[in-house]
């Protein structure tokens, strides 16, 4: 029965220095009240951190009810994969608290510590079992040029991770920005590897960072709704 | 923050903090004190993983990882925590040890047999331990042994691999799925054999090519091994295939205790291990 749980995530990697449109942060907002979680990942230079583009992609998971992260060089496909997981397992958590709460008038956190066992290995059995529709946007934009192999890994690296799952999981590629500046379908939903890694190499990054519209987009393509942008390859 | 007391809402035991020990991927190990007894204490935001700790080592206890003795939940600047308390294991950490001191062949085989034993009694359990790395591995100094902290990485066989470190992990390495089964521990034990044995640069972890690596490999390590890493790689290697592996190539006489792992399981292993520790303590 469990098996039938589909949950909808957006993974936004980014080096968090939007420049057009809405502010990120606010459209993760709107996304997550339709039920969708928004993680962001940070790819920032080495040294020296910038505060603004580490709050945006803080802000952005806050919002989006996710997880938030910078990684370090190398790094990128474990910190999505974990950020991915976590925030599944944040979620599943949250709603099996809200039923106990329900049935037993007391959340996990009103069990003694020592029988919550039980409550967990339902949650992990659940976080390994749910289907996933996981959509990942890439920022490829100018300014993150030098880190765009780094992001191409990254992004398989996550593939091969969910595969290990039970349950299924389900890739898309939002890429931004197009020529015109605007977010762009690389690949509906798949789980094949080899073709995602096909299409990957072919993003070039340059323009300038019109986040939140492409966080919007990506929820779009989750609800199945049509597509308001260009469909480009 | 030395001297802090840690409350537990249910036990209502209190600990004093003495320094931290640590930090790991889901929170951090103090050294605390309780009664004049010494323990390590682990915080930590995720219940879910701290629960799964205390409860595996509560009900499969073995002597290669630290005795849990308490759960419990408490309060921070207003915040709920969680929190374990295990065995605190006196000694030092194989990255520090592998830091300080390059090992030599026969004391890396001592280390990874030992190792392989660990991953053999879980697998009988019907777990695969993902995380395999120094850090993870500490040296007793007071019983001298190898005992193996952190169970954040162990999943039953079939499982997803949650976590992982690139270098030893085989998706990475192109050499199959990153899932939990034998051949995933059989890659993870000789790439971490082979770490040991030479620094992997980032020049070929760029590459992500595993005959890259057996050919700078084959320099330095003995034919026996370099097979055992060569079958490890492509897949063809189990488990029982390894430790056999490694009793041929290991230069003293091993004779294994059937089922017996929880009190080491040689004495000529417990020799070299023992040799090791008195390195770290005298410096030899
Ligand atoms: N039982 C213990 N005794 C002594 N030191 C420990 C113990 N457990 C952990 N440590 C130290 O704390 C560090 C972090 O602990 P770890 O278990 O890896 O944390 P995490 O589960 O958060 O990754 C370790 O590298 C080790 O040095």
């Amino acid at each position: 029965m469990s098996a039938d749980i589909t949950m909808r995530l957006i993974n936004v990697v980014t080096d968090g220095c939007s420049n057009i449109g809405l502010d990120p942060c606010t459209a993760a907002g709107r996304v997550h009240k339709d039920g969708i979680i928004v993680n962001a990942i940070g790819i920032l230079d080495g040294n020296g951190y910038k505060d603004k583009a580490v709050n945006e992609i803080e802000g952005i998971a806050r919002s989006g009810g996710g997880v938030s992260d910078i990684v370090k060089m190398n790094e990128l496909g474990k910190t999505l994969t974990s950020a991915t997981m976590g925030s599944v397992a944040n979620t599943l958590t949250e709603v099996v608290d809200k039923e106990l709460r329900e049935v037993l008038r007391k959340g996990l956190d009103g069990i003694h510590p020592e029988l919550r066992f039980q409550v967990v290995d339902f949650i992990e059995k659940l976080t390994d079992e749910v289907n996933l529709r996981v959509v990942v946007v890439i920022d490829a934009s100018g300014s993150m040029a030098n880190k765009m192999n780094e992001a191409k890994r990254g992004v398989i690296e996550l593939l091969k991770s969910l595969k290990g799952r039970k349950g299924d999981s389900n890739i898309a590629l939002v890429c931004y920005p197009s020529e015109r500046n605007e977010p762009y379908l690389l690949r509906d939903f798949t789980s094949d590897i080899d073709e995602l890694e096909r299409l990957i190499v072919k993003i070039a990054p340059g323009g300038g960072t019109p986040t939140a519209a492409a966080i919007e987009f990506a929820a779009r393509l989750l609800e199945e709704k049509p597509l308001a942008y260009e469909y480009m390859v | 923050m030395p001297g802090q007391r840690v409350k537990g809402l249910w036990s209502g035991s209190t600990y004093t903090v003495i320094r931290q020990l640590g930090q790991g991927g889901v929170g951090a190990a103090y050294l605390v004190s309780k009664d004049d007894r010494l323990y390590c204490l682990k915080v930590s935001d995720d219940m879910i993983s701290l629960t799964w700790e205390y409860r595996f080592i509560k009900s499969k206890g073995k002597f290669f990882l630290p005795e849990v003795y308490e759960i419990d939940d408490f309060v921070l600047n207003n915040k709920s925590k969680h929190y374990i308390i295990l065995e605190y294991i006196e000694g030092k950490n194989l990255s520090e040890v592998i830091k300080a001191r390059p090992v030599d062949l026969n004391t890396a085989i001592s280390i990874v047999l030992l190792v392989t034993e660990i991953f053999i009694e879980f697998f009988k359990m019907g777990y695969i331990y993902t995380d395999l790395k120094p850090e993870n591995l500490m040296l007793d100094l007071k019983n001298s042994a190898l005992r193996l902290i952190d169970l954040g990485s162990l999943v039953k066989i079939g499982g997803m691999v949650r976590e992982y470190t690139p270098v030893y992990d085989r998706a990475f390495w192109n050499c199959g799925l990153r899932r939990a089964d034998e051949g995933y521990a059989a890659f993870e034990i000789m790439m971490f054999t082979a770490n040991l044995l030479t620094s992997i640069d980032s020049d070929i972890l760029y590459k992500q090519d595993v005959e890259i690596l057996l050919k700078r490999l084959s320099g330095c390590t003995s034919q026996g091994l370099y097979g055992l890493m060569e079958r490890a790689f492509k897949g063809q290697a189990d488990l029982s295939d390894i430790r056999d592996g490694l009793i041929s190539i290991h230069r003293f006489q091993y004779i294994p205790y059937a089922g017996k792992i929880d009190f080491c399981i040689n004495v000529s292993l417990i020799m070299s291990i023992i040799f090791l520790i008195s390195v770290i303590i005298y410096g030899l």
